[in-house]
């Protein structure tokens, strides 16, 4: 169990250049790097890694400072996103392999591999070739590789990104309960934010090399720094703001927002009001939907609008309903699918749109 | 020819190849045989040799050393045993093509029978001089070993990249 932290760590790969990352992962702790696809994700762990050496800025693993160790004498467990399984070599060799260049006594090397395909379930695949495996088979032989020789860290990049739905599902609870059971540091690269939920007890946001946001993962998705992780987190109803009027009480505050279409009541009992806001985000999950009724009368300080669906998507277990109001402003829901029959949700429905004034969200 | 030619200027008309031809006594000699083969088809060879290590995914190194192997042995446990096949088709093929040489060997080593006339200068040797059932075994006897060259490379999965 290792704390890793990064120190203002800049790299250029050609026209790539990831620049000052400044990152603190506490030990025992699986952190899910997050990105869209060449944000740098995978440059950052394999600089962690020490697959590349940065221009300036260190990495420590807790207050060792190995920015000039090289791979092999930095005890990290790495799991690339191909798994790299040795394709010459049976699963019980891949597994052995980093404890017989260690020179582990055979009476060791055949408790450890039997200790790990116990825990990962893959008993039953040790004469098999990495050819003839499945994804989710793949995925565990590599991890049961890494850790055999009892890493301080495990950098996985994108370990679930070969494996179907249902696998992912089963395996990111495997996983977490593995990290769990193990206690190792994990450093883990997804773009998937059902995966990044499941597992993660920390969150970073990578974006064009910038690392711009980190904290817990209800922080990061409720609580967004930028404008950008906020729409990369899929908060979709995002409002610029056009004006703050400070209550008397001080414990909310009226927004005028969307061109000054929309007014909403933002509680600021937590004090977490910015000084000068520029938009307001409010999460799709925390928008409450009711059937309206013809004689309904909505005070809009009350954070109540009547709008009309517009397009009803499935995903699953939640609705996507995508509203607008008759001004046109613009409101996206996530409704479990069980309350839809009782919302009679179809296009052009009229239905009434309730926000928390604490789920709304100013940066 | 002109690899031949290029080499006979090198090892008679520069300061370093009169050196080196001193040293070694290679042109008009059976060593010109070797270095003549050598000259043409190592290009062949390094050819070959860059293909089989181009298509050996460079993680797997990258894993083996997390796993605490120094660079060196990380190639040698890991790469290596992955480019066997691939090298020793490579190599077999590649000397399939020096066996081949005509113009540079004749041209730089000379085509004196029984001393620096391979097979193919033998053949064009008797085709000149009418004989030509010493010829024709001779050339039989080339296309045999052509065969049998052949039939080792696709036994040890060769990939055809050298035509």
């Amino acid at each position: 169990m290792v704390t890793v932290r990064t120190e203002n760590l800049t790299i250029r790969l050609g026209e790539f250049h990831l620049q000052r990352i400044n990152l603190h992962v506490q030990a025992g702790e699986h952190f899910v790097l997050l990105g869209p696809t060449g944000a740098g994700k995978t440059v950052l762990i394999e600089c962690i890694a020490g697959m590349h050496h940065p221009q300036s800025g260190n990495v420590f693993l807790d207050d060792e400072d190995v920015t000039t160790k090289r791979l092999e004498e930095r005890g990290i467990g790495y799991v690339p996103q191909d798994y790299a399984l040795f394709p010459n070599m049976t699963v019980e060799n891949n597994i052995a392999f980093g404890l017989r260049i260690r020179k582990a006594s055979a009476e060791e090397v055949a408790q450890r591999v039997k200790e790990l395909t116990d825990l990962l379930h893959i008993d039953s695949l040790l004469q098999r070739y990495p050819l003839t495996l499945s994804g989710g088979e793949k995925q565990r032989v590599a991890l049961a590789r890494a850790l055999a020789v009892r890493p301080r860290l495990l950098l996985l990049d994108e370990p679930l990104a070969a494996v179907d739905e249902s696998t992912r599902d089963r395996l990111c609870g495997e996983l977490k309960e593995i990290q769990r059971h193990t206690g190792v540091t994990v450093i883990h690269v997804s773009h998937n934010f059902e995966e990044t939920l499941a597992v993660a007890d920390s969150v970073g946001i990578l974006h064009n090399g910038h690392l711009l946001h980190t904290g817990k993962p209800e922080d990061v998705f409720y609580r967004p720094q930028s404008r950008f992780v906020a729409e990369f987190t899929r908060a979709e109803n995002i409002f610029a703001i056009d004006t703050v009027e400070p209550h008397p009480d001080a414990r909310t505050a009226v927004v005028l927002a969307d061109e000054e279409r929309l007014q909403l009541s933002v509680d600021t009992a937590n004090g977490e009001l910015p000084p000068s806001p520029t938009c307001a985000v409010i999460r799709p999950e925390r928008v409450r939907l009711k059937m309206s009724s013809p004689e309904s009368e909505i005070a809009p300080s009350n954070n109540c609008f009547v709008a009309r669906v517009r397009e009803v998507t499935n995903k699953g277990a939640l609705l996507r309903v995508e509203t607008a109001t008759d001004d046109g402003t613009r409101w996206v829901a996530l409704v479990p699918v069980s309350l839809s029959a009782d919302l009679l949700l179809q296009r052009g429905q009229s239905v009434e749109i309730g926000i928390d004034s604490s789920d709304i969200h100013l940066l | 020819m002109i690899a031949g030619i290029s080499l006979l200027v090198f090892f008679n008309q520069t300061a370093l190849g009169v050196k080196l031809n001193d040293l070694l006594d290679v042109v008009y000699t059976r060593r010109g045989i070797v270095v003549a083969q050598f000259f043409v088809a190592s290009a062949f060879c390094i050819r070959a040799l860059k293909a089989t290590f181009d298509q050996i995914n460079p993680r797997f190194e990258m894993v083996a050393r997390s796993l605490g192997c120094g660079p060196f042995r990380a190639f040698w446990s890991v790469s290596m045993p992955l480019a066997k096949t691939g090298l020793m088709a490579g190599w077999i093929m590649t000397w399939a093509r020096a066996m081949g040489e005509f113009a540079p060997i004749m041209v730089f080593a000379g085509a004196t029978p029984f001393h620096t006339a391979v097979l193919p200068v033998t053949a064009f040797l008797n085709l000149s001089s009418g004989h030509i059932e010493a010829a024709v075994g001779v050339t039989v006897l080339m296309i045999v070993l052509a065969g049998l060259t052949l039939s080792i490379f696709k036994k040890l999965g060769g990939q055809g990249y050298l035509w």
